[in-house]
C-alpha cells in the first residue's frame, strides 16, 4: 500500500493516539509541518484516501469530535 | 462514645452511690455547722445570765453587809459570806463543768472549785477562751458598773462539742445506716430498669436470620424506643439488601441461562459437523455467543458493584468521560452504521470519574442498539442553571410513555425493544446517578422523529456538591 506524504501524515497521528478522537483542527496543525499550504479539505482528502485503501473500518468518525483509529479488539 | 466497655449496671450503681455519700456528707457538714452556732449562741447567752444572776444574788449580801448600807463600793465583806449557802449550793450542782470567780478591788474574793487559776482580773468585759491543762474553757466576764467588782462565769468548751457532735451523729448515723438498705435498693432498681434492655437483647439474639421483621413498640418502655426504632430501620435496610441479593442472584442466573444454553448447542453442532467451513462459521457464532454471556457477566458485576458502592470523593470530567464513551463505542457504531455526533465545548468538571463514563457509555450504546442503520445518535453536553444536561438522542422506536417508569429495574426489556442489549444498561445508569446525585428523564424526540431522548441531569460541584432533592 502506497501512501501520500499527507495521508502518512494523517494516520501517523491517528495511530499515536489510538482509541481517542482526534480533532480536523490538530490533525491540520500536525500536517502544517509536512506541507506549507494546507487547503480546507486536506484532512478530508487525506482520510477518503487511506480508507480507500485501508479499509472503511480503519479510520472511524464522529461529527463534533473528529476521527479515530480504533483500539485493536 | 467515651466508655468503650465496662457493665452500665455498675457505672449506674457507682454514680447513683457517689451522689448519695456526697449527700450525707453535706447534710452532716450541715448539721454539724448549724447546730455548733446555735449552741454556741444558746450556751453564751446562758453564761451572759450567769454572771448577772451572780450579781445580783451578791448584791443583795453586800447591802447587808455594808457599814452604813448606803456606799456599797465602801463595803468589806466577808468572802464566805458574799453568798448564802443557798446560793452557794446551787452554784455548785454546776461544779464540775461550770467555773464562777468574783473580784473585788482587784483580788479574788470568791470562785469554784474548778476553772482556770487567774493571779489577776481580767481587763475588759465579754467571752474568752481561756487553755488549762484539764481542758478549755468559755469565760463571761463582767464589771459591776460603779463597782470594783468583776464577776466571772465560764463552762467547759467540751460540753458544747459533745452537744454538737450528739445532734450530728443523730442526724448522720440514720443516713449512714440507710446506706446499705439503700444500696440495695438502687442496686434492685437499676437491675429492674435494665431488665427491659435485658429483654429486648434476648429477643433480638433469639431472631433467625430470615426473621427481619420490625419489633413492636409497645412492650418496651418509652427511653427504649428510639433504639427499637433503630434496630428496625436496620432490620429493613437489611431485609432491603438481602431481598436484592436474593432477585439479583434469581435475575442472574436466569439471564445466564440462555446464552449458555445458546454456547452448549453451538458446541454441540461443532462436534457433529465435518465440513470445516461450516465448523468454522459455527465456532465463530460460538465464540460470539461467549462473548455475550462474558459481557452480560461484566454488566451483571458492574450493577452488583455500583450497589455495593458507596460515593466517592473523586472528581472527574463529564465531557472527557462522555467522549472516551463515544470513542469506545464507534466501532460498534461504525458496524451498525450508526453515525455518531457530538456537541459540548469546555469544561464539565463533575464527580467519580468512573460513574461518569458508566452512564455515557450505557446511554450511548442503548441508543447505538436501538437506531437503526443510516441513522445518526446525537450527544450533546450543555450547562444550565447550576446543572450539566447530557442528551443521549438516537432514531430507534423509543420507549413507551407507560413503560418509561419502570425501564431502569434490571431486566426490564421494553415491549418495542429488539432483543439487543443485557437489559441492564438503565439500571446501571440510574445506580451511577443516585451515587452522582443526578438523575435521568426518558423523552420523545423533540423533533418530529421518532426516537429516545434521554437527558440526564447533573448537579454542577460549586459551590458545594448538593444533590437534586427528589
Amino acid at each position: 500500500v502506497s501512501l501520500t506524504a499527507k495521508e502518512f501524515k494523517v494516520l501517523a497521528e491517528l495511530m499515536r493516539r489510538v482509541g481517542r478522537f482526534v480533532s480536523k483542527a490538530e490533525l491540520e496543525t500536525a500536517l502544517y509541518d509536512a506541507a506549507a499550504e494546507v487547503e480546507s479539505n486536506t484532512i478530508e482528502v487525506a482520510v477518503y484516501g487511506l480508507r480507500r485503501k485501508l479499509g472503511s473500518g480503519v479510520i472511524l468518525t464522529a461529527r463534533g469530535l473528529g476521527y479515530m483509529v480504533p483500539q485493536p479488539e | 462514645m467515651t466508655r468503650a466497655s465496662g457493665s452500665l449496671l455498675a457505672a449506674l450503681f457507682g454514680r447513683v452511690g457517689l451522689l448519695f455519700a456526697v449527700i450525707v456528707l453535706a447534710v452532716g457538714s450541715v448539721a454539724f455547722i448549724t447546730a455548733q452556732r446555735r449552741i454556741d449562741e444558746i450556751y453564751d447567752g446562758q453564761l451572759i445570765i450567769g454572771a448577772n444572776v451572780l450579781r445580783a444574788l451578791m448584791a443583795e449580801e453586800l447591802r447587808q453587809q455594808g457599814p452604813n448600807g448606803a456606799e456599797e463600793t465602801e463595803l468589806q465583806v466577808d468572802d464566805s459570806a458574799l453568798l448564802s449557802p443557798e446560793d452557794r449550793a446551787a452554784f455548785d450542782n454546776y461544779a464540775d463543768w461550770r467555773m464562777f470567780r468574783v473580784w473585788r478591788g482587784g483580788m479574788l474574793v470568791l470562785r469554784s472549785d474548778t476553772g482556770p487559776v487567774m493571779t489577776a482580773p481580767p481587763i475588759s468585759d465579754g467571752f474568752a477562751d481561756q487553755e488549762t491543762p484539764q481542758g478549755r474553757w468559755r469565760v463571761y466576764t463582767l464589771h459591776v458598773p460603779g463597782k470594783p467588782v468583776v464577776v466571772q462565769v465560764g463552762e467547759r468548751t467540751n460540753i458544747r462539742l459533745v452537744l454538737v457532735r450528739g445532734i450530728a451523729l443523730g442526724l448522720i448515723l440514720p443516713l449512714l445506716a440507710l446506706i446499705p438498705t439503700a444500696g440495695v435498693l438502687i442496686w434492685l432498681g437499676l437491675q429492674d430498669g435494665l431488665k427491659a434492655l435485658r429483654t429486648l437483647i434476648a429477643e433480638i439474639g433469639r431472631r433467625t436470620m430470615r426473621d427481619l421483621s420490625p419489633l413492636a413498640l409497645e412492650p418496651w418502655p418509652r427511653d427504649l424506643h428510639p433504639l427499637v426504632r433503630s434496630i428496625n430501620r436496620l432490620f429493613a435496610r437489611i431485609d432491603r439488601a438481602l431481598g436484592n441479593e436474593r432477585r439479583f442472584l434469581d435475575d442472574a442466573a436466569h439471564q445466564l441461562r440462555t446464552p449458555l444454553a445458546a454456547v452448549k448447542l453451538q458446541a454441540q453442532l461443532i462436534a457433529r459437523e465435518d465440513d470445516p467451513a461450516e465448523r468454522r462459521a459455527l465456532t465463530a457464532q460460538l465464540v460470539a455467543g461467549v462473548d455475550r454471556a462474558a459481557a452480560l457477566t461484566d454488566r451483571l458485576l458492574t450493577l452488583a458493584g455500583l450497589e455495593a458502592r458507596q460515593a466517592t470523593g473523586e472528581s472527574g470530567d463529564l465531557r472527557r468521560e462522555t467522549v472516551a464513551a463515544i470513542a469506545d463505542l464507534a466501532p460498534v457504531a461504525a458496524r451498525r452504521g450508526v453515525e455518531l455526533s457530538f456537541e459540548g465545548e469546555g469544561a464539565f468538571p463533575s464527580g467519580d470519574p468512573m460513574l461518569l463514563r458508566l452512564v455515557a457509555a450505557n446511554l450511548v450504546e442503548n441508543a447505538i442498539n436501538h437506531a437503526p442503520a443510516g441513522s445518526e445518535v446525537l450527544v450533546r453536553l450543555a450547562r444550565r442553571a447550576e446543572a450539566y444536561e447530557l442528551s443521549v438522542m438516537d432514531a430507534g422506536p423509543g420507549i413507551a410513555a407507560s413503560e418509561r417508569p419502570r425501564v431502569t429495574e434490571r431486566f426490564f426489556r421494553g415491549s418495542s425493544a429488539a432483543s439487543i442489549g443485557s437489559g441492564l444498561g438503565l439500571s446501571i445508569v440510574a445506580e451511577s446517578l443516585r451515587l452522582l446525585g443526578g438523575r435521568l428523564e426518558l423523552r420523545d424526540r423533540p423533533d418530529a422523529g421518532s426516537g429516545l431522548w434521554a437527558m440526564v441531569k447533573l448537579p454542577e460541584p460549586q459551590p458545594q456538591n448538593a444533590a437534586f432533592p427528589d
